[in-house]
C-alpha cells in the first residue's frame, strides 16, 4: 500500500515540459525543401562562399552526374522541353528571377553549359551556381 | 451557499484528476521517436553568381589577347595566363591579384571535359580572395 502512494507521487511535469520542447524543435527544424534535391546529387563544396539567400521564385536546375537534367523532381526529357519551362517562367516573373544550377560535382562542364546556354538563350541571366557552404552531417 | 461551492469544486478536482494522462504521453513518445530518427541536419548552401559575357557581333576577330588575367579550368590542374599551377599555387595568386586590386575581373575559361567541382573550388577561392568580378567562358 504504501509502495503504490509513492509510485502516484512521481512528479510527470517536468518530464513530459521537455518532452515537448523536443517536439517542438524538431517540428521547427524539419526540413521541408529538401525533397526539391534528388539525393544522388553531390552538390561541391564551397567553405569561403556567403550562405545564400534564395528568393522565392528561384528555380533549381540539377543536373546529375551523367548529364541528365532536372527542374524541382521532374525529369526532363529534351533541352526544348526545359527551354520551354524557362521561357514560361520569364514570361511570369521577368528576367530578374535567378536560376540557380544545382549540379553534381563529378558532372563534365560540358552539360552545366549546354544548362547555362539554354538558361541565356530563354532570357533569363540571373545565373547561380549550387554549392554547400556547410554540410549538416 | 459556501457549502454548496465547496461540494462543486470538489467534484471538478475529482475528475481532473481522472483524466488518464498515458495515451498522451504514449502518442508524445512516438512522436519524439520518429523525430529522433527521422532528423537530419540542414546543408547550408551557397549560390555562386557567374557572368558569362556576351560575344559583340560588330567586333572583329584579332589575334590580341586581351589584358586581363585567365583562369583556365582543366581536369587535373587550372593554368592562369598558360603557366600550370596547383590548387594552392591559384590561391596565393588570387590573393596576390586581390591585394593590388579587388575590382579586376577574372576571366574564367573552363573546358568542357572538366568537373564542375574545378570550377566551383576555383569560384570559392576568388570569393575567398575578395575577388568579385569573373566571367566564365566555355571552350571544347
Amino acid at each position: 500500500m504504501k509502495k503504490r502512494s509513492e509510485v502516484d507521487d512521481v512528479n510527470l511535469t517536468p518530464m513530459i515540459d521537455i518532452v515537448f520542447q523536443m517536439i517542438i524543435f524538431f517540428v521547427t527544424t524539419v526540413d521541408l525543401d529538401k525533397e526539391k534535391f534528388e539525393k544522388d546529387v553531390l552538390v561541391p563544396d564551397a567553405p569561403n562562399s556567403p550562405e545564400a539567400e534564395p528568393e522565392p521564385s528561384t528555380i533549381y536546375v540539377q543536373v546529375k552526374e551523367n548529364g541528365t537534367v532536372w527542374v524541382g523532381n521532374v525529369p526532363i526529357p529534351n533541352d526544348r522541353y526545359l527551354r520551354g519551362i524557362l521561357t514560361n517562367a520569364m514570361k511570369l516573373h521577368g528576367q530578374q528571377i535567378p536560376v540557380v544550377i544545382h549540379a553534381d560535382a563529378r558532372t563534365q562542364h560540358r552539360h552545366v553549359r549546354r544548362v547555362m546556354d539554354i538558361v541565356s538563350g530563354s532570357g533569363l541571366w540571373k545565373i547561380n551556381f549550387s554549392a554547400v557552404v556547410k554540410e549538416g552531417k | 451557499m459556501s457549502v454548496s461551492h465547496k461540494r462543486r469544486t470538489k467534484r471538478v478536482k475529482t475528475k481532473l484528476d481522472d483524466i488518464p494522462m498515458t495515451p498522451m504521453i504514449d502518442v508524445v513518445f512516438q512522436l519524439l521517436v520518429y523525430f529522433v530518427f527521422t532528423f537530419e541536419p540542414i546543408d547550408i548552401f551557397a549560390h555562386l553568381q557567374v557572368y558569362r559575357p556576351a560575344a559583340d557581333p560588330n567586333a572583329k576577330p584579332t589575334d590580341k589577347k586581351p589584358n586581363i588575367v585567365r583562369i583556365t579550368v582543366y581536369t587535373d590542374a587550372y593554368t592562369v595566363n598558360e603557366k600550370r599551377f596547383s590548387k594552392e599555387g591559384v590561391a596565393d595568386l588570387l590573393f596576390q591579384l586581390a591585394d593590388m586590386d579587388r575590382n579586376q575581373t577574372i576571366m574564367i575559361i573552363c573546358t568542357a571535359g572538366s568537373p564542375h567541382k574545378n570550377l566551383v573550388e576555383l569560384l570559392d577561392l576568388c570569393t575567398n580572395a575578395g575577388l568579385k568580378k569573373f566571367s566564365i567562358i566555355s571552350t571544347d
